[in-house]
Parts: structure tokens; C-alpha cells; sequence
């Protein structure tokens, strides 16, 4: 996972956890809420109605006024007795007991409640101070009531409820400028409700410690959430920074060895670790590319040094062979230049046959020129001598590839130079000496020498008779040797090759 | 770890700030004892005229230190009420302490008004309503007026019948101050040839049937605090060619449909409210701004004078068959 994708989670992540404080508090406030009306519904509202039922059994029983009550009696037509006079017009009932909606005093001054129940053939109206229930239920954080039949408020611990009608039984509504919970429930024995009032200021103050408490936890979560995005901020930031500084570093790098890590100073401790350990890599790596230069260097050196050493044995050995052909040339008067023409042609007739690997031209071009060193064993006499040879002396002759091997074997990796010297006289039929090989069982090398080699003999002098020409030689070749000594395919690439010598020659090149 | 602490910090200042904030609401106070049905007349002013005023009711009949603590909320605000005069009386202390300017439809008493510039009536004074009332008495001839007097509401009777013994000689006027009905009981009502009643409406209407039901049989004349709803209801046949006097021009009521005196006052007052709020007067000007201007309300025209009282003409209305109709 990429530290994008990571940081994406966590965002999810963070959001996730402050959307499910919120949820969590919201729904917490609930059964906290549901608790608190519970506690005014059965505290206040059960106080209310025990103070009702006591003032009204006090008065029903004893007849008379208390607590700033009034007991009257009237009769049926609502007349009353003490007094005669007609209450019909301010009270009404349609059953007793009965709680009326009307609020003015009638014997009692301002505000009342009025209780109507039967006794005996009369009706006792009770009358009670509405202010006496601010006195008997004081509660400042929630207001309990009465209300007659048409819902309308006649008992309040709060005044400024007094004469408010509700619509409802349950739920929340705004009374003379207060917005709260209300609740009712019917009070038994009459045609009337009582109920609690709760306003919002209440909930307020009762949940003030879960709020603050949650508030708190949200307001830490929501510093924890922004300082991890500030942290993840400049994280991603210097990260990014010191990654394209670092990848700057590295293609210089590869380019040239004059790199220099500057580390970028960054908030994040780890990260500056992170570049002081690459700035100390590079500098190893420029330490050891240093070290790695100075070897090549010196290999390099030492190369150079070993190929002109080399070249300066390569120059001597070919001076020694150089040396060595002379001397068999000197030796044998007959030959004189011989060999360097047999090295001219041969490797010419070489490279027409199609042979390029370097090992053959070389072991070519020395067997060429050393391909006559055992003559160095044959005794001058045999080998100057101006007439024919004897059976003896010719035998004595043929010995002088076999003693020519003998010279140069010992010369390490001049196998293939042996192998010219040893069979330069072997025929094409099989008819040649020292080994009698025929065909292809002479290699390709040792035949181009031979071939060369009588060439070049026939169109030098000898004491026992006159050079020939290049044409007679050829005439001489081809009418006598071809398919016998030499084989025919070689012979006509061996033509080819002096004809183009021939026509550079006319050229005058 | 400081945007954190900055951030609860403000969660909860806002918390705090918002329980208290009236959120820039403009209120008019409806002070309040439960008798009068002042708040339908400031309803029906802010309706009709589509004003964006919140009305509030506030219980003055309630104990002082929560009375004052509700009063205190609403500071710089205009009010109207109270009923009475004594309970003027006791208000006036906070309307002043809290800056509430209160216009009383129907407080008379001389004791009161004029004696704060927080509060004003729209209603003459005790002087003249008893001065009327003495020179209807005299047009009656009767030797024996029996005043009943709200003992509840001590201002007033003192003021009336202050009144009423400038006009009429001390043997003529006899007083009584009572608190509720049975007070009466042992009085000889056939004694009396005229009986003045300023007792609010219900009582007065139970006064007269008691009046009647014990052989008085000579005229009944109310004052202005017996002019309620209730008067008719309560007194039924007894308070039939009853003389009331009537603090407002009835015919207007009448022809504008008001038949409750306190929401016609409540109406006017907020009438007036409405353009001291419109012009930007502050409560501790309104006084000042009030006095000597004329206007013409449901209650009819009337002038404000440099008292706070209002000068216009009385009405007498006289109880004919169950309801009021204009006798002069």
C-alpha cells in the first residue's frame, strides 16, 4: 500500500471516528433526556397530586377554608347558600367532580382553581389560591400543572403558564416565550389532566456534564484528527522532497561521479537520519567509484605495458625466425629470398581459399618461412650439390621435415606450424614424404606451402638448371603436378591468386 | 494541544452565550395577574399590524424576587400593564431599576401615575373620574352613597374616595373596603339610597345581587373598575339600569368591536409602543417623547399629559338588558 492510499485511510478512518462520537453523543442524549422527564413526571407531578388530593379532602371533610382556600357551599342550580348568590353565570359543570376552566377568583381574590364535588343534595365548590401551588410545589427546573377538561392550564407552579391550553398530549411546544417538553396524564376521579412542563433550559443544565464531557472527547478527537493531517501533511511533504532530491542525486550519479548529496533539513527527525544515511552511501559509493577508477587505471597501465612488451617479444621472436629462415638460406645457396616469397604467396592463396582465423594465417605465414629449417641438418654438399642426387643423397634429403619438426617442436603452441613444416612434401596422391598422406589427411595449410613452395622454386635458378617462368612454371604445375601432387581445387584458386598478381604488376602497382 | 483547549474553549462559551442570547428579539412585556386579558389586545395590535414583535407574558402576581428576576431578563423593554393601581404601586421600583417603560390602559390613580416616568396610563385620574361620578350622584338627590372599596386594591379606593369626599359631604358618603363578599353580609344595604361599587366587575356584579337579595332597591353606580367582562355575568338581573363608568370612548369600542375593555387598552397601548419602537426611543426617553401628543386609538382620542395620564372624555354606560349601552 502506498503512503497516499494509507493516508486516504486514514483520513476515512478519522472521519469515521468523529462522525461515530457524534452519533454516540447524540444518541446518548436520548435515555438521558427520556430520564429526565421520567424523574419530573413522577416526582413533581406525584407532589402535585398529593397536594391536590390532600387540599381537597381537608376541605371536603372539615367544610371550612385553609391554607387560603375557600369551601363553599351551593346547590344544584349553583346558587350560593351563605350568601344567595346566583354563581350560574361563573360556573358551569357537566359532571361532578369537576375541575373548572375559569381562572378569576370568585370568592377568592385573583387567580384560582375551583373544584366542584357533590355532597350529599349540595355541591361544595372549593376554591384555591392559584398562587399557593408556587409556594407548595416549588421547582425551579420543571413545572407541573392541572388542567381542566378543555386542556386549558388552572393549577401551575409557574404563573405565567396560568390560562395556556395545550393541543397535545406529549411533545415538545413553546409556551409565553418558554420552549419545552410536555407531558399529560389524566388525573383519576376527574375530567381533568395533570402533567409536567420541562422547558429546554432544564435539559441544558442537567446534561451540561455530558455535553462538556462530549465536547471535550470531540473536541480531542477533532485535535487529534488535525494534528495527525498536519503530521501526515508534512510527512507526505518532506518525503516527497527528500525522495526527488535523493532520485536527483542517483542520475547524476549514474552519469558522473561529481555528485554531491546535499540532506535536506526537514521537521522529521527519521527522515534526516534517512538522508545523512544515503549522503554517507554516496559518498562511499564516490569513495569506492574513486578507488575502482585508480585500479582500471593501473590494470590499464599494466596492459599497456604487457601488449608492448608483447609486441617487442612478437617483433624479437619474428626477427629469430626471420633470423632462422636466413640462415637456412645462407646454408642453402639455391634459396636465397625463397622463403619470403613462399610467405608473400601463401598467405595470399590463403585468404582466396577462404581461410581467415588468425591462428592459420599465423602458423601459414611462419611454417612459409620456416618450412625448409631442417635443412640446417642436411650436409651442405648434398644440399649444394650441382647434379642430380643420389638414391642415398636423395634420402638423406627427404629427411629435412622430419629434422625441421625436430627444431620447432619444441616451440610451446606451434603445432599447427609443425605441422606445416613436417608435411610440406606430401603429395596429393599420397606419393610424398615423410608420411605418405593423401587427400584431405594433409591440412589445407601444409598443402597451400607445398604449392607455393614448388612454385616458387620452379621460377628460381638453381645450379642444375634455369629459372622458369611464371607461365611455365604454371604450364609446368598443371601438366605435371595437378591431381597428383597437388589438388586440383587449390591449384585453380592458386591460379586466381597470380592472376591478379600478374595484372597488378602490369598496372604497375 | 492549544487549538484543542482554544476549540473547547469557544464549544463551550457559544453554549453558554447561546442560553442566555435573545437572539436580537424585540419583546413587549404583558404584565400580568391573570384578570385581564391584556395579551389578546397586544396579539391583535402585532397581527393586524404584521409587526415582528414577540409578546411575553409575565405573572405580577407572583413573588417579588421571581417577579424581579423575570423583569430583569427583559430590561430596555416596553410593557403594558398592570391592572391596577396597587400594583402599580409596588412595580414601579423595578420598572425603574430595569428600564421598563409600562403604559397601564386602565391605572387611575393619582398616587401612581405621574409619579414615574416608566409609567404612563391611558386613562384620566382618580380626580376627574370622581368628580363625574360625584356630579352623578348629585343629579341622583340620594342623602345615604354606600362606597364599596377593593381592599386588595388600596391605591385606588384611597385615591377614588379621596375623589369622590372632595364633591360630597362626609355624611353623605359612607365607605366600606372589603376583600371578598362575605364581608358584607351583616351590612344593611336597604340603608342606602345610592351604592357605588369600585370593585372589580365579578364582585360588583356578586355585591349587587346581594344588595338586591337584602331589600336595596336604589341605584347602583360602578367605576371603572367594576367596567369587565364579568359584571353582567356575575350580576345577572341585579345590576339591571347599573350606571358604569367607562373609561374609554365606548362608542368607539363599539363601532371597532371591542367588547373587553382591557384588550381595547392592551391594543392602544401597544399601539403606542409600536411607534416608540419605529422612531428608536429608548424607555428612558419615552416620557418625554409621550407627553402632550395626541393619538386616536380603539379607545378612542386621546392626549397624553405631562403627568402620563391621558385627557379624554368619560363614557357612562348604563346595564339594559344584559349589556352595556351608552347613557351619556
Amino acid at each position: 500500500m502506498s503512503l497516499r492510499e494509507m493516508v486516504l485511510r486514514f483520513r476515512r478512518y478519522g472521519t469515521l471516528l468523529v462522525l461515530i462520537l457524534v452519533a454516540t453523543f447524540v444518541i446518548g442524549l436520548f435515555p438521558l433526556a427520556r430520564r429526565i422527564n421520567s424523574y419530573y413526571s413522577t416526582s413533581y407531578v406525584s407532589l402535585l397530586k398529593n397536594s391536590l388530593s390532600q387540599l381537597l379532602d381537608q376541605a371536603s371533610k372539615q367544610s371550612q377554608s385553609s391554607f387560603g382556600a375557600v369551601v363553599r357551599r351551593l346547590n344544584r342550580q349553583l346558587v350560593d347558600i351563605a350568601t344567595n348568590v346566583d354563581l350560574s353565570n361563573l360556573l358551569r359543570y357537566e359532571k361532578l367532580p369537576w375541575v373548572s376552566s375559569d381562572l378569576r377568583g370568585i370568592f377568592v381574590h385573583g387567580n384560582s382553581v375551583k373544584f366542584l364535588i357533590e355532597q350529599g343534595s349540595d355541591i361544595l365548590l372549593v376554591e384555591i389560591p392559584a398562587s399557593l401551588f408556587e409556594k407548595i410545589v416549588s421547582a425551579e427546573m420543571a413545572y407541573v400543572f392541572l388542567t381542566s377538561s378543555d386542556r386549558t392550564i388552572v393549577v401551575c407552579n409557574n404563573l405565567n403558564l396560568l390560562g395556556s391550553k395545550f393541543n397535545t398530549e406529549k411533545g415538545f411546544l413553546k409556551i409565553n416565550d418558554l420552549v419545552g417538553f410536555v407531558q399529560l396524564e389524566r388525573l383519576e376521579g376527574f375530567e381533568a389532566f395533570v402533567g409536567s412542563f420541562v422547558p429546554l433550559s432544564t435539559y441544558l443544565i442537567v446534561l451540561l456534564p455530558y455535553i462538556i464531557v462530549a465536547l471535550a472527547a470531540l473536541c480531542g478527537a477533532v485535535f487529534w484528527l488535525n494534528f495527525a493531517y498536519s503530521f501526515e501533511n508534512r510527512l507526505i511533504t518532506a518525503v516527497n522532497v527528500v525522495l526527488d532530491n535523493v532520485n536527483q542525486s542517483l542520475s547524476k550519479l549514474e552519469k558522473t561521479e561529481e555528485v554531491v548529496y546535499v540532506p535536506i533539513e526537514t521537521k522529521i527527525s527519521e527522515l534526516n537520519q534517512l538522508q545523512e544515511a544515503i549522503h554517507r552511501l554516496v559518498e562511499a559509493q564516490k569513495a569506492s567509484w574513486h578507488e575502482l577508477h585508480a585500479m582500471m587505471q593501473n590494470l590499464q597501465d599494466t596492459v599497456n605495458e604487457l601488449e608492448g612488451t608483447q609486441k617487442v617479444l612478437e617483433e624479437r621472436n619474428e626477427q629469430i625466425i626471420a633470423t632462422l629462415a636466413e640462415a637456412i638460406e645462407v646454408k642453402d645457396a639455391n634459396t636465397f629470398g625463397h622463403s619470403d616469397r613462399v610467405v608473400t604467396l601463401a598467405l595470399e592463396l590463403a585468404k582466396e581459399v577462404g581461410l581467415t582465423d588468425p591462428a592459420d594465417l599465423e602458423a601459414i605465414k611462419f611454417g612459409a618461412l620456416l618450412h625448409d629449417i631442417g635443412k640446417i641438418g642436411i650436409p651442405e654438399h648434398i644440399l649444394n650439390k650441382p647434379g642430380r642426387l643420389t638414391q642415398q643423397e636423395y634420402e638423406i634429403m627427404k629427411m629435412h621435415p622430419i629434422y625441421g619438426e625436430k627444431i620447432i617442436k619444441k616451440i610451446s603452441g606451434w603445432d599447427l606450424v609443425v605441422d606445416i613444416v613436417r608435411h610440406h612434401h606430401e603429395n596429393y596422391d599420397g606419393s610424398g614424404y615423410p608420411d605418405g598422406l593423401k587427400g584431405d589427411q594433409i591440412s589445407l595449410r601444409a598443402q597451400i606451402v607445398s604449392l607455393v613452395d614448388v612454385f616458387c622454386a620452379l621460377i628460381e635458378e638453381r645450379s642444375y638448371r634455369r629459372a622458369l617462368s611464371v607461365e611455365e612454371a604454371v604450364r609446368l604445375i598443371e601438366k605435371e603436378m595437378v591431381g597428383t601432387k597437388f589438388d586440383p581445387r587449390l591449384y585453380r584458386a592458386f591460379v586466381r591468386v597470380l592472376e591478379r598478381y600478374l595484372r597488378a604488376y602490369s598496372a604497375g602497382l | 494541544m492549544k487549538f484543542a483547549i482554544f476549540l473547547f474553549v469557544v464549544a463551550l462559551a457559544l453554549i453558554i452565550v447561546l442560553s442566555q442570547v435573545k437572539l436580537n428579539r424585540i419583546f413587549i412585556v404583558v404584565l400580568e395577574d391573570g384578570e385581564a386579558n391584556f395579551f389578546q389586545g397586544v396579539e391583535a395590535f402585532l397581527k393586524e399590524r404584521r409587526l415582528r414583535y414577540e409578546a411575553v407574558r409575565v405573572r405580577i402576581d407572583t413573588e417579588k424576587p421571581k417577579l424581579e428576576a423575570v423583569l430583569r431578563k427583559y430590561q430596555n423593554s416596553y410593557a403594558v400593564g398592570p391592572r391596577i393601581s396597587s400594583q402599580a404601586r409596588d412595580l414601579i421600583p423595578f420598572l425603574e431599576k430595569y428600564k421598563i417603560f409600562a403604559i397601564a390602559p386602565q391605572v387611575t390613580s393619582y398616587f401612581v401615575v405621574g409619579k414615574s416616568s416608566y409609567l404612563m396610563s391611558l386613562s384620566v385620574t382618580d380626580e376627574e373620574q370622581g368628580r363625574q361620578i360625584a356630579e352623578l350622584l348629585k343629579r341622583f338627590r340620594h342623602d345615604r352613597v354606600l362606597l364599596v372599596c377593593d381592599k386588595l386594591n388600596p391605591v385606588y379606593s384611597q385615591s377614588l374616595e379621596e375623589s369622590l369626599r372632595k364633591c360630597l359631604s362626609a355624611e353623605t358618603l359612607k365607605s366600606v373596603h372589603i376583600s371578598r363578599i362575605d364581608e358584607l353580609v351583616d351590612e344593611d344595604f336597604a340603608h342606602y339610597d345610592v351604592m357605588v361599587l369600585a370593585v372589580d366587575g365579578r364582585l360588583a356584579g356578586m355585591i349587587a345581587q346581594l344588595a338586591r337579595s337584602r331589600g336595596f332597591s336604589g341605584p347602583l353606580v360602578g367605576s371603572d373598575y367594576a367596567f369587565d367582562r364579568d359584571l353582567i355575568p356575575s350580576g345577572k338581573d341585579a345590576i339591571e339600569g347599573m350606571l358604569v363608568c367607562c373609561l374609554f370612548d365606548y362608542r368607539s369600542l363599539s363601532e371597532k368591536g371591542f367588547d373587553d375593555i382591557d384588550v381595547a387598552g392592551a391594543y392602544d397601548a401597544t399601539m403606542l409602543i409600536a411607534e416608540l419602537l419605529q422612531n428608536k426611543i429608548l424607555p428612558e426617553n419615552a416620557a418625554e417623547y409621550l407627553r402632550n401628543r395626541k393619538f386616536v386609538g380603539v379607545t378612542g382620542e386621546f392626549v397624553i399629559s405631562s403627568d402620563l395620564s391621558s385627557k379624554r372624555e368619560l363614557t357612562f354606560v348604563e346595564v339594559r338588558n344584559g349589556s352595556f349601552e351608552i347613557e351619556r
